[in-house]
């Protein structure tokens, strides 16, 4: 109980008549990471909204710890006028971090990141991959008591997925708390410690199937733009990465030989195949 | 108290460089241009005119800078801040000191008219009462138009054409109320809710001075009106959320 940060009891969410979902219970505790999977528009982004106290519910209470840290990655990151350095930079001096720590900190997350050489881009010109850093950057400023994430690893390059793997992994062993909403598999086996799912309008508990095997990275290219993937693709990969001519699985390595096969009939060319190692 | 410090300090970089605030400027300026070219004037009264022209231009600053705020980033600084009093609060004092420029501005020109060119701007002497009125009577109307356009900023009324529409029609019907009233007596029971615009310019239109009993009363109007709309919208705020 001492652990307990927010409980939601008997959560009901209606948008105009519409149930989006009814009855949900959820606590968050110290050292947990919660996944929540489900199909677009299930309600997902919006019981991290109501977590974070920005939607208003229609029956059930939401029970806070007192003086509550929470901070927040948003799925799409405003595309502001100013530059990624200085948006870091003044909500930091916001959150009340002395100038010279937040330099170093800053700059610390921005290397970390990959951003160094795109730091003083207006956050109108980044990719949604590099707004996504800046929204992660954002949250890893200081160290909250619950971190909610919506889609954290929306177009993000490999590289950047690892650094953010890790810090989650420290933070939560740190004693934070992680809710995440998130559609990767490989996600989930990598940060969560409970996974639910949103299904027929309510939040559901679901078993996290452990990875026995390795992980391996699949590059193929193709000729057509957005070439439509074997069938097998979704439900067989942790992780799907489209770009315009090539598309990345990472899958188990005891499915890789079949979803190879299939990928080859399906007109793709292997370009790479390499270990995933965290 | 750094805190706001640092909001009001992200609130002028997110809102500049927007640009938004570009044509509300330039349309004051060239108001108090063509406002001035003729002389001499009647100090009060010119005074008062200009005040209530500053009324519709706040509305103006108000919805660009309510419609320059991401939801999103909102959000965030939400989280960011330890009280989200402190957080609106900024946002208000924020326009309410872009007003106070816009006013300055204003000012400006019968102090530097008053030196130059013979002094003649005016029909008499432009004395410190007159500025200390002007001063006040300006930031009145900074606060009655930043108040009431608060109330449509997008979480409130996310429909922004209605926004528009509904703030057009309500800073007419507040200028011209008094004709309003004197044609259908009976609608003063719906137009008390207006900003008192209208009050406060038949306080003190028609004299040659300023009377600390007239800006008392506009004081104390403007502070009622501004202090139950804000808490109107710190309310729905509060209630809609996002």
């Amino acid at each position: 109980m001492e652990n307990d940060l927010l409980t939601l009891n008997g959560v009901t969410k209606r948008i105009e008549n519409r149930i989006l979902f009814r009855n949900v219970q959820l606590t968050v505790q110290k050292n947990q990471a919660i996944a929540i999977t489900g199909h677009n528009g299930c309600g997902k982004s919006t019981l991290l909204n109501i977590m974070a106290g920005f939607s208003a519910i229609q029956s059930g209470t939401i029970k806070r710890h007192q003086d509550l840290k929470i901070n927040f990655v948003p799925e799409s990151f405003p595309r502001l006028a100013v530059s990624a350095r200085k948006y870091v930079q003044s909500v930091g001096l916001i959150e009340g971090i002395p100038a010279a720590e937040l330099e170093v900190k800053s700059q610390a997350l921005f290397k970390q990141f990959f951003l160094e050489e795109m730091v003083d881009t207006p956050l109108k010109h980044l990719s949604k991959g590099t707004l996504q850093k800046i929204a992660v950057i954002q949250a890893l400023l200081t160290v909250p008591d619950i971190l909610l994430l919506d889609e954290p690893l929306s177009g993000q390059d490999s590289d950047s997925q690892k650094v953010f793997i890790q810090l989650m992994n420290e933070y939560v062993a740190g004693g934070g708390a992680i809710v995440m909403s998130c559609h990767e598999k490989y996600l989930i086996h990598q940060v969560a410690t409970v996974a639910y799912e949103m299904t027929d309008k309510s939040l559901q508990e679901k078993a996290i199937e452990p990875i026995h095997s390795v992980l391996q990275r699949l590059h193929f290219s193709h000729q057509q733009l957005d070439q439509p993937l074997p069938a097998i693709v979704s439900e067989a990969s942790e992780k799907v990465e489209q770009k315009e001519h090539e598309t990345v699985l990472i899958v188990t390595s005891d499915k890789s030989h079949a979803l190879l096969q299939e990928m080859l009939q399906a007109g793709f060319e292997l370009r790479r195949m390499t270990d995933e190692i965290f | 108290m750094k805190s706001f410090k640092n909001l009001l300090s992200y609130q002028a970089v997110t809102y500049f460089k927007t640009n938004k605030i570009i044509m509300p400027t330039l349309f004051w300026v060239v108001y108090l241009y063509f406002s001035y070219s003729t002389k001499p004037l009647e100090v009060v009264p010119n005074l008062v005119v200009t005040a209530t022209v500053l009324f519709l231009v706040m509305i103006w600053v108000e919805m660009t800078y309510d419609d320059s705020v991401d939801p999103t980033s909102e959000k965030l600084l939400l989280l960011k801040v330890k009280q989200t009093r402190t957080y609106y609060c900024s946002k208000f004092a924020f326009i309410f000191f872009i007003g106070l420029v816009l006013t300055l501005l204003a000012l400006s020109i019968p102090i530097i008219g008053s030196f130059i060119d013979g002094g003649d701007l005016f029909k008499r002497a432009f004395t410190l009462s007159d500025l200390v009125g002007g001063l006040l009577i300006h930031l009145c109307m900074v606060l009655l138009g930043l108040s009431v356009a608060r109330i449509f900023q997008p979480r409130i009324v996310k429909d922004r054409k209605l926004a528009f529409v509904s703030l057009t029609i309500i800073a007419i019907c507040a200028l011209v109320k008094g004709n309003i009233l004197a044609e259908f007596p009976l609608l003063k029971f719906v137009l008390w809710i207006l900003p008192p615009v209208h009050e406060l310019t038949a306080l003190l239109m028609d004299t040659s001075y300023f009377s600390v009993l007239s800006l008392g009363k506009a004081i104390l109007l403007t502070g009622i009106y501004t202090g139950i709309v804000s808490l109107l919208t710190n309310y729905l705020l509060k209630k809609k959320k996002f």
